[in-house]
């Protein structure tokens, strides 16, 4: 789903899918403002290469001075990004 | 699609063969090498869109060959298996074949000119081969990528990630830092690594590959 600066991201999210989210998120940066947030409160799975989108999408925002925010996520999901590190790169809203 | 550039298992090759000797460096843990030339194959294949990983398992999202012959041999064998294998059991299982793998991504890289098959003798009679670096720029690009982005804050995009995973589990860090730098970026270090699944898997499997020798070491009693 989008919505100006936000994009939600629902269900499963793995490398079946991932490049259609990458290139929809992509499609939203440049509007985007000082920050771009991702609702993951909806997604239920997220593999490895789902995970690299974020880290794309952060590193495409930074360049820009720009930033990502995650917001949401399960509880899951939470640990996965926690257990990751994404947290000391990422700002993660719970 | 490989013609030109080069796979992380190339790149590891590349860092892991000693410049002035041309031979592999000697490690404390030489079964790393291999544990992580498999997971350079591995991690190529993610990022080529054929397989996936999550924390539990490694599957294949496409069995389409890459055009690489030694990447589309582990495609296949993955492709091939009916059973749910953990990332770090499949890493175990291909670096059965470290040594066979080695020699064939040195080959590719001799094929292409990056590296120099040169025959050595050892105590003037025993032959051996050695393969020093042609020009030594790739390398370099290589080495440079890694040292600018662990001397930064950049976000790493996934192939540097995973070089930089590659690096640590094979204690190759120490050839590119001093001891004291490494100290201080240990840090970062572990952030980079940490970001990518396939980085966590390897130091899995390294841990338990080290872990085994261990216990299978027997132990001297002075009594």
């Amino acid at each position: 789903m989008i919505t100006g600066s936000n994009y939600k991201l629902s269900g499963r999210v793995d490398g079946t899918n991932a490049e259609h989210y990458e290139a929809e998120i992509s499609d939203l940066l440049k509007a985007a403002d000082e920050s771009f947030s991702i609702d993951l409160s909806d997604l239920t799975y997220i593999s490895s290469i789902g995970l690299r989108i974020f880290l794309k999408v952060a590193k495409a925002l930074k360049n820009d001075n720009k930033k990502l925010v995650l917001a949401k996520p399960n509880q899951v999901i939470l640990d996965l990004l926690l257990m990751s590190g994404f947290d000391k790169i990422i700002e993660i809203q719970h | 699609m490989y013609s030109n550039q080069l796979t992380l298992a190339e790149e590891l090759l590349l860092i892991v063969l000693d410049d002035s000797s041309g031979k592999l460096f000697p490690t404390a843990k030489p079964f790393a090498i291999d544990i992580a030339i498999a997971a350079s194959l591995i991690m190529e294949l993610t990022l080529n869109g054929r397989i996936d990983t999550d924390s539990e398992k490694l599957f294949v999202i496409s069995s389409k060959p890459t055009g690489n012959q030694i990447l589309d041999d582990v495609l296949f064998e993955i492709d091939a298996e009916n059973t749910n294998i953990t990332t770090s059991a499949w890493l175990t299982r291909i670096a059965q074949k470290g040594e066979s793998l080695n020699q064939l991504i040195i080959n590719g890289l001799v094929n292409r000119g990056i590296l120099m098959s040169v025959e050595k003798r050892l105590l003037w009679v025993f032959k051996t081969r050695a393969y020093p670096p042609a020009s030594g720029i790739e390398e370099r690009e290589v080495r440079a990528r890694v040292l600018h982005l662990i001397n930064s804050d950049e976000i790493p995009n996934p192939r540097d990630s995973l070089i930089v995973g590659l690096l640590r589990a094979t204690s190759l860090m120490n050839h590119l830092f001093t001891a004291a730098s490494l100290d201080k970026l240990q840090i970062r270090i572990d952030t980079i690594v940490n970001l990518e699944e396939i980085n966590r898997s390897l130091s899995k499997s390294v841990q338990e590959a080290w872990q085994k020798i261990i216990d299978s070491t027997p132990v001297i009693r002075i009594c």
